[in-house]
């Protein structure tokens, strides 16, 4: 009887199969929508370095990837600061903020079985179909790599703004834009080599990459090896930080939690 | 043992002075002792209950689970103490109620016999049975808080901290968990701390009566010479329609205590063990009394103080 978080998603999973479907439809959907927004918009061939089939599979890999590196921390945070749930995770015997972070991370191995494998599965036979060259099986692990890696990042990211809950009465917006900010600056939406070199060089020092760009680029096989060990060593001195950071700022804002009045 | 430390909260509110709940309590609660903790709405009753808990962080002062600061080690005191709240359920909303306990069991490092034999005991002592299949957004409130009781006692705490835990429930509901409640306490030796407005939990599942007041622990009392001790528990109100002295038929009014305000007001304080509803009805004077106001209310804990003053005891 353990591993209760993943135990607890996949039961919550189970109830709600339709809402899993759904999600992998729509996730379907808008990668379609935005590939096809690609061609029409730049309507060639070649954009900067990316061919289009190059560019429709970054896409469609960063939307395989989106669920699982996704922490949703502060959405998470709000939601139950709001609703005054969070209290049931000062019931358990377990720190609060291992709680959030073990529950997401449930979640999100759900996500990896419902929607990445399908996505990964179809994103390989399009390169086979296309004739990219196979993604060796060391690259393939250091894309999971990776994909846990971004997952820790993106959650102390989103912890450490979702901690504004305790200070504001809402919050969400303030989420909104920083993810959307966050995933743009991460090489969601297009790829880094669309931005000017200098904003390049500066980004490439940041922690955002390392939940979206750098694993799309693997995976559509865009990623210059030479940058691995700079990758890996600057991903994981950022998890570090962030997740310590993240942690700290966490324990000192939850003690304005004054749920309910008494 | 638990033992709260001039414990102090306050709440902070805007463009307002700092609202002071808790003024420095001080209180110790021994294991295998039942509690309760009443006062008015509002006194901070479910403060001071949130605090021991580890979910609110006090101002000042310190909370203490066998000598373990529960401020310090939240995680830690969770072991071996428990917590009901009323208007909140800690059962998983979205899956079956088995799922929910399930889970629960996990943090407890239940095998999969002992989780068996736990629900075996739930099943039997909650009459939870039918439920564990369902939802628990499905249940009603009464058939939620059985199975929030039940929950509770996974770890096998050695206290347990409830706060309006019959908040809601029918009298047929609340019957269950009185007992329930008083025979697991009895047999595990569970510490029991109660915050309710229900008399008839205190008397059934404590021993001891702490009224909060402004903030502390203004006094003390022994249930049974309060509460069960008590000549009178209940009370039947009417406005009188004539004026003189209110005087029951038959052998009644030697059990009972009338009074009267200045407006007519008449209440008859009585023993609902001895007599009955319907007697006390039949035994109304109707000339007098306006009957479209008669009413029954059970006793607060200021009728019990007023009455024993008035009885002596």
């Amino acid at each position: 009887m353990r591993a209760p978080y993943f135990k607890l998603e996949y039961a919550k999973a189970r109830y709600y199969t339709f809402d899993q479907i759904s999600n992998v439809l729509f996730k379907l959907i808008a990668a379609v929508s935005q590939i096809f927004l690609y061609r029409f918009v730049f309507y060639q061939s070649t954009i900067g370095s990316y061919s289009f089939q190059q560019l429709a599979l970054y896409t469609f890999i960063t939307y395989a990837v989106y669920d699982v590196t996704t922490s949703n921390a502060g959405g998470f945070l709000r939601h139950y600061y709001a609703n005054g749930y969070i209290a049931n995770f000062y019931l358990r015997p377990r720190s609060v903020f291992m709680q959030f972070f073990q529950q997401l991370s449930a979640k999100n191995t759900i996500k990896i079985i419902v929607t990445t494998i399908p996505f990964m599965i179809i994103s390989f036979i399009i390169m086979a179909i296309w004739g990219f060259p196979a993604i060796n099986a060391a690259l393939f692990f250091i894309g999971l790599f990776f994909i846990a890696i971004g997952f820790v990042i993106q959650f102390a990211l989103e912890m450490l703004i979702g901690s504004l809950v305790f200070y504001t009465k809402e919050s969400h917006n303030i989420m909104r834009v920083s993810t959307t900010v966050m995933r743009v600056l991460g090489g969601s939406v297009f790829p880094l080599t669309f931005f000017p070199t200098a904003m390049q060089s500066a980004l490439k020092y940041c922690p955002f990459q390392y939940t979206a760009g750098t694993i799309a680029e693997i995976y559509s096989g865009h990623y210059d090896v030479k940058m691995l060990p700079f990758d890996l060593a600057a991903s994981v001195v950022w998890m570090i930080i962030l997740f310590a950071g993240a942690s700290f700022v966490f324990r000192i804002t939850e003690k304005r939690l004054g749920i309910y009045r008494g | 043992m638990i033992v709260i430390d001039k414990l102090c909260k306050k709440y902070r509110q805007k463009n307002k002075p700092d609202k002071i709940v808790l003024n420095g309590i001080c209180l110790n609660i021994e294991e295998g002792k039942r509690i309760a903790i009443v006062g008015e709405n509002g006194c901070g009753k479910s403060t001071l209950m949130k605090t021991v808990a580890g979910i609110l962080t006090p101002t000042s002062g310190h909370v203490y689970v066998d000598n373990i600061d529960v401020h310090k080690h939240r995680a830690r005191i969770q072991r071996y103490c428990s917590f009901v709240f009323g208007n909140r359920p800690q059962l998983e909303w979205d899956v079956s109620l088995r799922d929910s306990l399930e889970f629960y069991a996990s943090f407890c490092k239940y095998s999969k016999t002992k989780f068996e034999s736990y629900l075996q005991w739930a099943k039997e002592a909650f009459l939870i049975g039918d439920l564990l299949d369902v939802r628990v957004r499905e249940l009603s409130l009464g058939q939620r808080m059985r199975a929030d009781i039940a929950r509770a006692l996974i770890a096998d705490p050695k206290y347990l901290l409830m706060d309006e835990h019959t908040l809601g429930l029918d009298a047929q509901n609340t019957k269950l968990i009185e007992d329930a409640l008083l025979r697991e306490s009895e047999t595990r030796n569970l510490s029991l701390v109660i915050t309710t407005h229900d008399m008839n939990a205190i008397k059934k599942n404590t021993n001891t009566i702490f009224l909060l007041k402004n903030g502390t622990i203004s006094e003390r009392f022994d249930t049974r010479s309060l509460l069960v001790d008590c000549r009178y528990n209940m009370k039947l109100v009417f406005q009188k329609q004539k004026a003189g002295a209110v005087k029951l038929a038959g052998q009644i009014s030697s059990d009972i205590h009338i009074d009267e305000d200045e407006n007519g007001l008449c209440t008859i304080a009585y023993n609902a063990d001895k007599i009955t509803k319907n007697d006390l009805f039949r035994a109304l004077p109707y000339d007098q009394v306006m009957i479209d106001s008669v009413h029954w209310q059970d006793f607060l804990l200021d009728d019990y103080l007023e009455y024993s003053r008035i009885t002596g005891q």
